[in-house]
């Protein structure tokens, strides 16, 4: 007796124990994979609704999927609503394509299921479209008015941060402060920089040759709304362009001196651009220049060793310049490049021999 | 006795042939003495350099002799279609004018000097000979009111906020204009201005001009913290913070007073974003998302925004409209569009002939790879598009077009070539005669 009593109290206990973990399964499969966007009404839902994208954006196609463990949705005549609208109807009809409205729009959409035995079942979810994105850039090099990005070389830093647009339907928007803000690093969440309000981190860039995968997952603190971005960073080398600089015009950064050029004059003052290295000036006490004419050391000028003069007596005189730049606390900076240059010739191009092009100078 | 008359009229006769051919002699060689010292300088005027014309003037306005529609110039003395309007480089360009009458204004990059070239009649003229060495950016905030950006020796970016003012204007003088040189050579040059204003904080990394205020204007500057986003009096004052971020890299387009359209500066395999920025508050409402190597021309509106994404190949354009995003069939950077201030859905695109197998549009950007282009006319309604104008085949001239402007009679475009850096106009209509 006492030995049946016992195995109907574990057989009961056990039942339980299934059902609740069912249950809390249930639960968190749901919240994890529908979010902010599906509202459950009770524990046992039966029937969970995902999206996908999972964060849509607004005036974008978006699939609501239904599944369930309990009702055989394959069987059961599904009926979809939009907004309260029924637009779909069919045994077996497990998905939904809807467009999402612009920010600050809400769709409701519901999914009512009617089992052969006559059981109904129902299920909603709301789509609150929003827009992450992320911008970043490197703490790199370029020069001034240069139109594209600084990109960052191997150990440089990257600044990011996150756009994100969560708007109620009164129009108003969730300030960043009432976001919380998840930040992942190459999968990993990066917990000492992420929390509410952090909008922005400034992380270490890729390594040489690698890529920085950034992702930053979005929240509302009243977990209404949600949203993620994620950009693949590359590492790029730093990277030496020549130009020519006169009295007369400045730096021609609209015209980079190709690796063979002949040129007209026979002095010549370039200066060079280490694109993508970690400084805010050329003339940076942890860049370091070294200059070879014709595979001999130059030194450089001490007040700028970004810029070289180049003076040829002979007439078609030809010189190879080789420049290396390396930073100084960052050894896997480091750039190099060659430039064959004919003096006192004809122009191979008009923007080599001018790179404005002129006939003749325009000094006053 | 007829002997004796007749030896010394032969000797009066040689003596005078002699002292004839002596003076013909003499002369011719008086002659090319004479030309010699011209050509040396004898003979002319010293310069005084008490006018506005100087070797830099004659230098640009000698440069315009040399340009391909020189022909057609000298003898009719209406600009061709397509004008090269200065041949000496240009730190920017800009279009003011009525339907009627319109004129082009352009800083001479050289010098900071502000030129004016009438489309009409091709006159140019010197307006200011202020010196402002080495200036690299220029826009406007009106005829008579310009911003011009050079770096100093320390690499730091100064920025000089100027209105354009008589030399006595505090005598109240009011300026006078002189033809110089031959009348017929189109040469003319006003009695010089100057240029009066302040500079700005240094390190201005972006700056733009209200559209509708110009006496606002919108700029961006460094801090530890990224950027700050700062309105101002075109003269410095009257401050006011109103946005701030980490990321520094931006262009701005300043489309209405409430609104600019901020988009990141762009590259090849990195993503970009666009975003409207409001004045009032300093928010941000995106426009255009994580679109690889993403450029965008923004039109009065922020719904009208061409703009283009690096493709594997080529530049792929897209407009963005109420209408959705919508494909063009056009291989450009948004960089070289501009749309039309007379038709709400038209814009004009240089589509460069052929694309250079290189990192696009950083390779460009860097002064690697120059682009020969065309201009086309876009229908960014129907997306369709129509040949406007080849600069290669029709003129002869490889022009890679940057920073393009339409007048807002919508009858011209300037640009600048960024293989030369000179400033170029267009007029839209080829039958047209201004």
């Amino acid at each position: 007796m006492y030995s049946k009593a016992h195995n109907t109290r574990k057989r009961v206990a056990f039942l339980f124990f299934l059902f609740f973990t069912i249950a809390v399964f249930v639960h968190s499969a749901s919240t994890s994979v529908a979010h902010a966007q599906i509202q459950l009404p009770g524990l046992l839902e039966t029937i969970q609704l995902t999206t996908s994208p999972s964060y849509p954006a607004p005036e974008t196609p978006v699939r609501i999927s239904a599944r369930s463990f309990f009702t055989d949705l394959d069987r059961s005549v599904n009926t979809w609503f939009v907004n309260g609208v029924a637009v779909s109807q069919g045994p077996g009809i497990t998905s939904f394509e809807a467009t999402a409205g612009p920010l600050g729009s809400t769709l409701v959409v519901e999914i009512k299921a009617e089992s052969p035995s006559g059981a109904v079942t129902t299920a909603r979810t709301t789509v609150r479209p929003t827009v992450t994105s992320l911008a970043w850039e490197a703490d790199t090099y370029v020069p001034p008015f240069y139109k594209g990005r600084a990109l960052p070389s191997s150990g440089a830093n990257i600044r990011a941060a996150a756009v994100v647009s969560f708007m109620r339907a009164d129009g108003s928007t969730i300030k960043e402060n009432d976001i919380v803000y998840t930040w992942k690093i190459n999968g990993r969440v990066a917990g000492s920089i992420s929390g509410r309000g952090k909008s922005s981190v400034v992380i270490p860039g890729p390594l040489l040759f690698g890529e920085t995968l950034v992702t930053v997952i979005a929240e509302s603190t009243d977990y209404t709304y949600r949203g993620s971005a994620t950009v693949i960073i590359p590492s790029r080398e730093p990277y030496l362009v020549l130009y020519q600089e006169r009295p007369a015009g400045g730096i021609a950064y609209h015209a980079a001196l190709p690796q063979t050029s002949s040129v007209g004059d026979t002095e010549l003052t370039f200066a060079a651009i280490p694109y993508y290295i970690s400084t805010s000036k050329v003339k940076s006490s942890f860049l370091s220049y070294r200059w070879l004419i014709n595979n001999a050391p130059v030194a450089a000028d001490p007040s700028d060793p970004s810029r070289i003069t180049l003076y040829s007596e002979l007439p078609e005189d030809g010189a190879l310049v080789s420049l290396s730049v390396e930073h100084m606390l960052n050894f896997l900076q480091t750039a190099n490049r060659s430039w064959a240059i004919q003096f006192g010739g004809n122009a191979s191009s008009p923007g080599i021999s001018d790179p404005f092009g002129r006939v003749e100078t325009t000094t006053p | 006795m007829k002997k004796r008359l007749l030896i010394p009229s032969l000797i009066i006769a040689i003596i005078a042939s002699s002292l004839g051919g002596w003076y013909i002699f003499l002369r011719a060689q008086n002659n090319a003495t004479s030309e010699a010292a011209r050509a040396r300088g004898f003979g002319s005027d010293a310069p005084s350099f008490s006018g506005s014309s100087g070797s830099t003037f004659s230098n640009i306005i000698g440069g315009i002799i040399g340009s391909p529609e020189e022909g057609e110039e000298q003898t009719t003395n209406t600009p061709p279609r397509l004008w090269k309007v200065s041949a000496a480089p240009a730190a920017g360009v800009a279009l003011f004018g009525s339907s009627t009458s319109t004129s082009v204004q352009f800083v001479d990059r050289t010098t900071g000097n502000i030129f004016s070239a009438n489309t009409e009649n091709g006159t140019v003229a010197r307006i200011t000979n202020t010196l402002i060495p080495n200036v690299l950016h220029a826009l406007w905030a009106g005829s008579e009111d310009v911003i011009m950006q050079s770096v100093d020796e320390q690499g730091v970016i100064q920025t000089f906020s100027a209105s354009i003012v008589s030399q006595d204007e505090e005598a109240g003088a009011t300026p006078s204009t002189a033809p110089i040189g031959n009348s017929n050579s189109q040469r003319e040059v006003t009695a010089a201005k100057k240029l009066s204003g302040v500079y700005l904080e240094p390190d201005i990394m972006a700056i733009a001009v209200s559209p509708q205020m110009a006496e606002k204007i919108f700029y961006l500057v460094p801090n530890a913290n990224g950027v700050l986003g700062i309105t101002a009096k075109r003269d410095g004052t009257d401050l006011s913070r109103v946005w701030n971020f980490p990321i520094r890299g931006w262009h701005i387009s300043w489309i209405n007073p409430d609104e600019a359209v901020l988009s990141q500066k762009a590259s090849s395999g990195a993503s970009g974003n666009a975003y409207v920025l409001s004045m009032a508050d300093g928010e941000l409402t995106p426009a255009i998302v994580d679109k690889k190597g993403l450029s965008v021309a923004v039109g009065s509106a922020p719904e009208s925004i061409l703009y283009s994404t690096s493709g594997p190949d080529a530049p792929a354009l897209f407009v963005r409209s109420k209408n959705g995003n919508l494909p063009l069939r056009l291989s450009t950077f948004a960089d070289k569009c501009v749309w039309s201030s007379a038709e709400e859905q038209l814009a004009y695109c240089a589509v460069p002939q052929s694309i250079p197998n290189a990192s696009l549009p950083d390779a460009w950007y860097r002064g690697e790879t120059h682009l020969s282009d065309v201009w086309w006319k876009i229908d960014t309604a129907s997306g369709s598009s129509e040949l406007l104008l080849s600069p290669e085949s029709e003129y002869g001239v490889a022009l890679d077009v940057i920073n393009p402007m339409m007048n807002d009679a919508g009858t011209y475009i300037v640009f600048l070539d960024n293989t030369t850096q000179t400033p170029w106009v267009m007029r839209i209509n080829a039958d047209e005669k201004p």
